[in-house]
């Protein structure tokens, strides 16, 4: 007698933090309701116990747990239970849970019960079983048979409850999105804005101010041949021959002076013979006969060699005076219709000219394939520990599960 | 993109004022509704505590026949207790004082009958009277859960209201910071034993 008694007083008292809540498990054999910690309850009393709370939970979708312990702390059954109701959130989202608690030192008992099993079992009712099934029985110091008979009359009460097995808690849509995006439709807005903003802008002409002003022509016009230079009378005839067809109607020309890489002049659809010609009579001297040896050479890995032999470089598109043979220049004609206001402007090419001109070239295409893109393997996802009724592994909701307000009744005895 | 004139970066400053604007209202509007529900549920317990009082009443005065005057006064007490309610518009420091005083008022005249009932173990052993005595218990910590919930949803919401660019739009949509609960003077359970 005087060793179970010091054996007793032994055990430290719980608190919601250490108490050894039983764990989620799937597997069917392990899965118990009964925290018994300090082992005042028998193996056998355990199981009829896990019976009872099986059967609830499988056919009232109640989650319960029952708790028997020496000593507690805090000392008040209601303060420990539902400390430890909230903090492992017992009975789920749909908060059917409830804690039958006995503490055998401390002389306290409760049965709490959480948020939504208040309305099924009532605190009157509670108050019944506890002081009336359990509390005779644990002033005779048996545990065993009070937690039963308690959880007994807790099964009867929820058996006549058909409504238990009930709705699930409509998730809460989470209002943070809707400012991300309230946020990215603002900023795309700004952006149109800004866009159109600057579309104005360039369509305004300096001197009238009305929004016509536009681009007539983007020509390239030849300043220096093989020949010589062209001189202002001459460059002027090119333009207005140019504008004169457009007037009118007619195409422009603009391939003539597009390229004048004779290597890649071959590779653009319908370059003009006469660029050909003009290219290959040098070629010639150089010893690339004909425009398939260029096509071919153009197609040689080592472009620099074949352009520098051609007395040209790949920057020679921006810096017309490096070619030997043509300068060109690129000239933009804007006017606006309304007060005639005419200007021209030298373009440098715009990056598309100059990413046209790598392209034609060939020398840097094969720069552009894109590499195979390699199927790196997707890291195994963890399967997250989910809880299923169906399974027979009981949950007690592992984030946002039960919560308990403070129903029940209990007391000392 | 051309110069900037000082009339668009105007608007684009506008736009990201109005965004601001009103994804901070959003955010205030959201807190407020938690305080709202908090109170209901506050106001809630405190009902159910009042609606539990006539049948303590009743039962105590057939065992406890020369107790008037504490029947009485918890029963004046209670309807008083009843008739005022706070709607949530309306909560501010002195209704949020009145309310608490009344309820606190309530707690001590019950915490006075049952001590009373001590002396009569006729009563005592009564299963009705033993069922409303811990119904009575289970409503005080109900009682107690809900205002620490509502406590803990008016934080963070006076905090989003008195923040600085935030407190601007506050004083003008009307959204006024909201009183919290305070610790009551004196024991923290209402229900007492004395002898």
């Amino acid at each position: 007698m005087l060793m179970l008694v010091s054996l007793a007083s032994m055990a430290k008292p719980w608190t919601a933090k250490t108490l050894p809540v039983p764990k989620n498990t799937t597997d069917s054999t392990l899965v118990t309701y009964v925290c018994n910690p300090d082992r005042i309850l028998s193996t056998a009393e355990v199981d009829s116990l896990d019976q009872i709370m099986f059967s609830l939970e499988k056919t009232q979708g109640v989650r319960g747990l029952v708790i028997c312990v020496a000593e507690t702390d805090p000392d008040d059954p209601y303060d420990f239970c539902i400390e430890v109701g909230n903090t492992y959130g017992i009975g789920g989202k749909q908060n059917t849970g409830f804690i039958l608690f006995v503490s055998t030192v401390s002389r306290g008992y409760y049965i709490l019960t959480g948020d939504g099993m208040e309305k099924f079992l009532t605190d009157a009712q509670c108050s019944r079983i506890s002081r009336n099934e359990m509390v005779p029985y644990f002033k005779e110091e048996q545990w065993g048979a009070g937690l039963l008979a308690g959880l007994r009359a807790v099964q009867s009460v929820c058996s006549g409850e058909t409504e238990l097995l009930a709705e699930d808690d409509e998730a809460n849509d989470d209002e943070e999105g809707g400012n991300l995006l309230l946020w990215l439709g603002g900023g795309l807005a700004g952006l149109i804005g800004l866009g159109a903003y600057g579309a104005r802008k360039a369509r305004q002409c300096p001197q009238c101010k009305k929004t016509n002003y536009r681009k007539v022509l983007r020509q390239t016009v030849l300043v220096h041949d093989e020949e010589g230079a062209l001189d202002d009378e001459e460059i002027e005839e090119q333009i207005q021959a140019c504008l004169a067809d457009l007037k009118a109607g007619r195409k422009v020309e603009t391939k003539k002076f597009r390229t004048f890489n004779p290597a890649a002049s071959a590779m653009v659809e319908g370059g003009d013979a006469a660029t050909n010609q003009i290219g290959n009579s040098q070629d010639e001297a150089n010893g690339l006969t004909s425009s398939d040896e260029a096509s071919k050479a153009a197609q040689d890995k080592d472009m620099d060699k074949i352009m520098k032999s051609a007395g040209i470089s790949m920057h020679s598109f921006e810096n017309p005076k490096k070619h030997k043979y043509k300068k060109v220049r690129v000239i933009d004609i804007n006017r606006c219709p309304d007060c005639g206001y005419e200007h021209r402007a030298e373009s440098k090419g715009t990056t598309y000219d100059y990413m046209l001109g790598i392209f034609t070239s060939g020398t840097f295409g094969a720069v552009y394939h894109s590499s195979e893109s390699s199927s790196s393997s997707s890291s195994r996802s963890h399967r997250s520990r989910s809880s299923s009724r169906s399974s027979g592994g009981h949950s007690w909701g592992s984030s946002g599960g039960g919560h308990f307000s403070g129903g029940g009744a209990g007391g000392r005895f | 993109m051309g110069l900037l004139k000082n009339k668009w970066v105007g608007i684009g400053a506008l736009a990201i004022i109005v965004i601001w604007a009103i994804s901070t209202y959003n955010g205030m509007v959201t807190e407020e509704e938690k305080v709202n529900k908090a109170w209901g549920d506050v106001e809630a317990a405190y009902q159910r505590r009042m609606d539990l009082i006539p049948n303590l009443v009743n039962i105590v005065k057939g065992y406890a026949t020369h107790e008037e005057k504490t029947l009485t006064e918890v029963v004046e007490l209670r309807n008083k207790a009843t008739q005022m309610t706070i709607s949530v518009d309306s909560l501010t420091e002195e209704t949020m004082e009145q309310y608490q005083k009344m309820q606190e008022q309530l707690s001590g005249s019950l915490s006075r009958l049952m001590a009373i009932t001590e002396a009569y173990p006729e009563l005592k052993a009564n299963e009705n009277f033993l069922q409303l005595q811990d119904q009575l218990e289970g409503t005080e910590n109900r009682i107690n859960e809900v205002r620490k919930e509502y406590n803990a949803t008016v934080q963070p919401y006076n905090v989003k209201v008195r923040k600085f660019p935030a407190s601007l739009l506050s004083g003008i949509f009307g959204f006024s910071t909201k009183p919290m609960f305070k610790a009551q003077e004196g024991a923290d359970k209402a229900v007492e034993v004395k002898f």
